[in-house]
């Protein structure tokens, strides 16, 4: 007669289905996510998206062209500068618009500084995730500067509606340059700050390493770009394999998870890795910076003179840009007349969702907030 | 691989998989035009073949073009950095609240999963492995009523009330 242990009895349970959202502090939007949790630990996850649809690529079908930028600005607020970016690349293709070299080394800030405040804000949200609060002052600070030099440049902070088919709106404002050059300074202080207080806190340690690997086949299967293709060993970078805006001009190495020291048998791609590389790359977007900021050429900043009207006759092109999440690909096909007859995005976020079911796998459910939080998946670029 | 090199391997490709091969828009990224029903075997193809190797499926994109569907997949080899667009049509059905069936290309490249869910809410076009759609019920063609990247749809508008 076989004796049961008195704990297995009572331990013993079914599976629990537990369904989070569409608005919980610990998803990164309005979603939702269907676990099936064994006690604390999650056997299979589902997830569904949808709640923030704003129905952008219709829209765009009912504006004129002239429209289209500002719309744009709406794909990822995190990082408006790349929807602009991606539209007016596709759009300059189809209408062999050639931007004067000043224009492209604007662009090349701006989506410099771009891809450093949205990785500030993921810096605040991975803190928020695992309870640290003085790093978010201190991030948020510093953030700032990034914002007013968009205020400075742009007139706007967030939704910048600055760039051109042709180039940019207007050109920079006088002592931009020399601010930007500024911010490069104080970043490069500020990085060791940020790993003093957070990096390398034992608590941060522990509860990221291990967690949530994906692995550069997964991620490649899975069409994950970005900072968490690179954390997994997926060194693709639009800046590097697709050139645009004079990026090819540039010096820079892309950090990818091969260039991390770690301890023997540590895996590669966890969510330690996601975010050290993000560290890693507002490094490379500070080298980026100060190159193209002593390099800007003076002269023209738009192919087009003031009051003149670019003409998008027919045909279609696919433009790629590298944004702070990743690939992001725009389609654009015209027929000639006044409104875009389709503009399709590819966010990069669409496949992050794509890794959430595989990557929760097997946490505990307290790790699921410190997993999305260093995926980091942009709800409003893959609702749009 | 030139663009040029691109082409002359396809056209060793098998007789009847090509209809059309075309510089994609003012670009040098090939692009050929096939027959819908083959999309599954020359992506098959097209991915396991070494003088192809288009491994990664980076999007999926589809525009309506009068009363076809355009549906164009983005190519690209991991190891060679080549691309290609893959392009293929299917017809709009006659009623705006019929669904469209098409084969679905997960089987060959699991990315496309979340690009046929948000086609299948947004055109309608419904595909064969598809399961289920990852987008809530608040989009598609409930929430929706109809297709709303489909030309002929009208916004608030819900199935039935006016065709």
């Amino acid at each position: 007669m076989s004796i049961q242990h008195p704990l297995e009895e009572c331990l013993k349970t079914d599976l629990a289905t537990w369904e989070i959202g569409p608005y919980d502090a610990a998803l990164p939007g309005p979603m939702k996510l269907r676990l099936s949790l064994d006690g604390e630990v999650v056997v299979s996850a589902a997830y569904e998206t949808g709640f923030l649809h704003r129905g952008l690529e219709k829209a765009f079908e009912q504006q004129p062209w002239r429209a289209v930028v500002a719309y744009s600005d709406y794909l990822d607020t995190d990082g408006s500068i790349f929807g602009e970016l991606a539209v007016c690349l596709a759009v300059e293709e189809i209408a062999r618009i050639e931007v004067p070299r000043r224009g492209q080394y604007v662009r090349v800030l701006l989506s410099e500084l771009g891809r450093i405040s949205a990785h500030l804000g993921y810096i605040v949200r991975v803190a928020k995730a695992m309870n640290a609060e003085t790093i978010i002052h201190y991030v948020l600070r510093d953030r700032e500067r990034v914002l007013d030099l968009f205020e400075l440049a742009t007139g706007a902070r967030y939704t910048l509606n600055y760039l051109r088919f042709g180039g940019i709106q207007t050109d920079i404002t006088d002592g931009f340059v020399e601010r930007v050059l500024e911010v490069c300074e104080l970043f490069r202080v500020r990085l060791k700050e940020y790993n003093d207080l957070f990096t390398y806190n034992h608590a941060f340690l522990k509860r990221t390493q291990g967690l949530g690997v994906l692995s550069a086949d997964r991620a490649a299967a899975l069409g994950v770009t970005g900072p968490n293709g690179r954390a997994s060993g997926h060194a693709f970078d639009v800046r590097k394999a697709h050139p645009y805006s004079g990026y090819d001009l540039f010096d820079f190495a892309v950090p990818s998870a091969g260039g991390i020291e770690r301890d023997e048998g540590a895996s590669v791609g966890d969510a330690n890795d996601r975010f050290l590389l993000r560290l890693r790359e507002i490094s490379t977007s500070v080298d980026l910076l100060k190159q193209a900021a002593e390099g800007i050429p003076s002269g023209e900043f738009n192919y087009f003179g003031w009051g003149e009207k670019a003409i998008i006759p027919s045909g279609e092109a696919y433009s790629r840009v590298e944004t702070s999440r990743g690939l992001l690909g725009c389609h654009v096909v015209s027929d000639g007349g006044p409104s875009p007859t389709r503009i399709q995005f590819r966010p990069p976020s669409l496949a992050h969702f794509s890794a959430i079911p595989e990557l929760v796998k097997g946490i505990r459910l307290e790790d699921l907030p410190v997993l999305l939080a260093t995926l980091d998946p942009g709800i409003s670029e893959a609702d749009r | 691989m030139e663009t040029n090199a691109l082409f002359a391997k396809i056209n060793k490709l098998p007789e009847g998989w090509v209809l059309e091969r075309v510089r994609f828009g003012r670009s040098q990224t090939a692009s050929i035009w096939i027959e819908g029903g083959k999309v599954i075997e020359i992506g098959r193809f097209l991915k396991d073949d070494p003088n192809f190797d288009f491994d990664w499926l980076e999007n999926v994109s589809v525009a309506q073009l009068d009363r076809v569907f355009a549906i164009s997949y983005f190519l690209r080899s991991r190891n060679s950095g080549h691309t290609l667009v893959l392009r293929c049509s299917v017809d709009v059905p006659p009623n705006k609240q019929d669904r469209v069936e098409f084969f679905s290309v997960q089987e060959v490249w699991e990315a496309a999963a979340p690009f046929e869910s948000e086609i299948s809410d947004l055109f309608g076009i419904v595909f064969s492995s598809n399961e289920k759609s990852m987008m809530s019920a608040l989009t598609g063609e409930k929430g929706f009523g109809g297709f709303p990247l489909r030309k002929d749809y009208t916004a608030g508008v819900p199935l039935g009330e006016d065709g």
